[in-house]
């Protein structure tokens, strides 16, 4: 064997370039993988997906995050595998969920081979670190994962996480965690592939909840009036592989975008559509949200394939706050597209990630009324913002901005010349964020 | 399956690697590896072996021969750096490093395309297009490369002029091949495989891992079936625009995988054991 001339540059440089990883839903379509109560496999782990995916697009580092499948539809193993292997992902993480005999629970993640020293094994660690965080379930280690057909055919280290066993039914039911959507189940695990791939690559990884809670049109919280008036299409740039569309001849449709909000508080939200000619130029979109309603008329012939914001608003934790996307009123012969809506922690000047602290009250009397007595009781002393927004977030007026100390302090809204309605009374601080609503009376 | 022979020919120590292997020779391949289908080792003409870390990579993939038949196209890439390794009768010549390189291929000609740090090579030179993706396939006549960009469409650039058509995004398609000047075979990930002629689609069947068999004129491919963590069948199929499509393994205990034509058959590897076969097809 002749080895002509191996260069020295060879050994040189390893400069900096952004990274790809090819996120792997596994089974889907014909194949439901394991069966939960309430929810299949194959549905948490394109939920798991797309979250990791959200997470992923706040990582600058990393300059494509692929899917071998974005919808309900069958993928063979083999497909799985050639198209990682023919895009060039630097990474590949197949997503899936256990099941065994609904009293195991657990977490574990699979690569090729179990020496530390193998960047497979490495990832692996860092996800299955990262999934025991989401969860706190039992830790049942890093696997051989050898045997696995898309660990063992891919040309780049490839790792296969098994979240939780979706089909535990002894202290809770798994599957009812991921059909709700429970304390953010599915986008705690999809954080958790997010961040351990970033900290794998050297990246900084994102923080949890910087995502914003986003509703695809193939998300579990999308809903529309009739599916046979709603159809599907990919023209421009969408969010995710397609979106819906309906014709506004009969003004009837609407479409809706629920999301499963892990914390309650004032949130921003977006709508993603792709624009065109053909769009309608007065799609009316309605945020359902604690304080009310608020309607926006959004231009759909143009500024699509971008978050278009819409505004700041309070929402509860859960499900009780949505958005919906409405024909009626709009411009005829036009067609309006029902893509993404994101909610994301607002910008209220409030820190929202931090929980509330024990014994902090906040009492507002009467509730209606005309004027308002405020008792807050803290059990420290705190810097405190003391404020009242209007239904659609602006700031009404500010009650207090300081020191507050411990025990209770009473303060007092007088409205003069406000409008009679709904609005919310918040109180932030470094250490917790409360809000109540009240009701202004003529 | 009447008047078919399989026969196993080759059972490496180490887990064979497949990514185009190369039959008739056998005499150069990738082997061993980090997984299956990417090696540490090449297995040189001579016999000799190629370690991976001696061109400062950890991988190597998919050998490509060039059509006269006398040197092969092998791609090596680690996180750091890719390059392209020539590997000929008169030893080893690398391309690169690259921060990013593409799998190579070859025209009729015998003129070598990769991409390269967002850049389309020919022949390691710089061919004055700008192209960011892994895989390209090249016109016999090198006047048209097809490739799938990251939203897994179809397109089809114009070497002459650079522009770029799209002809098709209605699955999501990648690893695209022109099998004739005017032919070209895709499989999806959502829609089986498909042959577009000109602007012509034709839809081939389900299945996996087309491959071009030039002396059948005719396609290679397997159909698999799979529980979600590993393969529970698969068999070769071969399919004409005539004939349609013709079983040519019902193997319940081989499961067939990277189908490689040759004139009197098509090899493939067993995804169970590593084992590389052959299936005698006559004519």
């Amino acid at each position: 064997m002749r080895v002509g001339a191996l260069p020295l540059l060879l050994v040189s440089a390893f400069t900096a370039h952004g990274w790809t990883v090819c996120l792997d839903p596994g089974h889907g379509g014909s194949d439901p993988g394991a069966t939960g109560t309430y929810y299949l496999e194959k549905e948490a782990n394109l939920d798991v997906a797309y979250q990791a995916l959200n997470y992923l697009s706040m990582v600058p580092d990393c300059e494509w995050a692929g899917m071998t499948r974005t919808g309900d539809y069958t993928v063979s193993l083999v497909n799985r595998v050639a198209y990682a292997n023919q895009n060039g992902f630097d990474r590949f993480m197949s997503i899936h969920e256990n099941a065994f005999n609904t009293y195991v629970q657990g977490s574990e993640t699979f690569c090729y081979s179990l020496d530390p020293g193998t960047p497979g094994y490495d990832l692996a660690s860092r996800v299955l670190d990262d999934i025991l965080w989401a969860h706190g379930y039992s830790n049942r280690g890093v696997k051989d994962g050898s045997w696995i057909y898309v660990i063992a055919n891919t040309t780049m280290p490839a790792i296969l996480g098994e979240g939780s066993f979706i089909d535990y039914d002894a202290a809770w039911n798994e599957s009812h965690r991921y059909f709700t959507n429970w304390n953010d189940h599915s986008g705690r695990q999809g954080f958790a592939y997010a961040r351990g791939i970033s900290l794998h690559m050297g990246s900084t990884p994102p923080e949890y909840g910087s995502e914003g809670h986003i509703v695809d049109n193939l998300s579990p919280g999308f809903s529309v009036n009739s599916e046979a008036d709603w159809n599907t299409g990919s023209y421009g740039e969408p969010w995710g592989p397609d979106y819906r569309w309906s014709s506004t001849t009969n003004q009837a449709d609407w479409a809706r975008w629920t999301p499963n909000l892990p914390e309650a508080g004032w949130h921003e939200v977006s709508v993603w559509y792709t624009h065109g000619s053909n769009r309608a130029p007065d799609a009316v979109y309605t945020v359902h949200h604690q304080g009310g309603e608020t309607q926006f008329i959004v231009d759909q012939t143009q500024n699509g394939g971008q978050w278009i914001l819409l505004g700041d608003f309070p929402f509860s934790a859960g499900i009780s706050g949505w958005v919906t996307l409405s024909e009626a009123g709009t411009t005829p012969e036009r067609v309006v597209i029902a893509d993404a809506v994101k909610f994301e922690m607002g910008s209220t000047g409030m820190d929202h990630s931090l929980p509330a602290v024990f014994g902090t009250r906040l009492e507002i009397a009467p509730n209606p009324g005309t004027a308002f007595q405020i008792r807050f009781t803290l059990p420290v002393e705190s810097g405190v913002h003391l404020a009242v927004y209007d239904i659609a977030g602006r700031l009404v007026e500010t009650i207090h901005n300081g020191a507050v100390f411990p025990g209770e302090s009473l303060f007092a809204w007088n409205p003069s010349g406000q409008p009679s309605g709904m609005y919310l009374v918040t109180a932030g601080s470094r250490e917790f964020n409360l809000a109540r609503r009240v009701l202004l009376l003529d | 399956m009447k008047n078919l022979c399989y026969a196993a020919l080759f059972l490496h120590p180490f887990p064979l690697v497949f990514g185009g292997l190369l039959p008739p020779a056998m005499d150069v391949a990738v082997l061993d590896g980090g997984t299956l289908v990417a090696g540490r080792d090449f297995l040189m003409w001579d016999g000799g072996i190629l370690r991976a870390s001696e061109v400062g990579c950890d991988r190597f993939y998919r050998p490509t021969t060039s059509p006269d038949g006398r040197t092969v196209a092998v791609w090596a890439g680690s996180d750091h750096l890719n390059c392209v390794v020539l590997v000929g009768g008169n030893g080893v010549e690398i391309m690169g490093p690259y921060e990013r390189a593409g799998l190579p291929c070859w025209d009729n000609q015998g003129n070598l395309w990769f991409t390269a740090e967002g850049s389309l090579l020919r022949n390691g030179a710089m061919s004055g297009h700008s192209l960011g993706v892994h895989h390209i396939s090249v016109a016999p006549g090198a006047d048209r490369l097809v490739f799938t960009d990251r939203q897994d469409r179809l397109l089809v650039m114009d070497m002459a002029s650079g522009n770029v058509d799209t002809l098709s995004t209605e699955y999501r398609f990648f690893g695209p091949i022109f099998v004739g000047d005017d032919i070209i075979v895709s499989p999806s990930l959502n829609g089986g495989i498909w042959m577009f002629k000109g602007s012509e689609a034709v839809y081939v069947d389900h299945g996996e891992q087309p491959a071009w068999w030039r002396e059948r004129n005719s396609l290679v491919y397997i159909r698999t079936t799979d529980d979600g963590m590993n393969l529970t069948s698969s068999d070769i199929w071969t399919w004409t625009c005539e004939q349609r499509s013709r079983r040519l393994t019902d193997t319940p205990y081989i499961l067939e995988i990277n189908p490689t034509p040759a004139p009197d058959g098509v090899y493939f590897v067993d995804s169970f054991s590593g084992m590389l076969g052959f299936v005698e097809v006559p004519r």
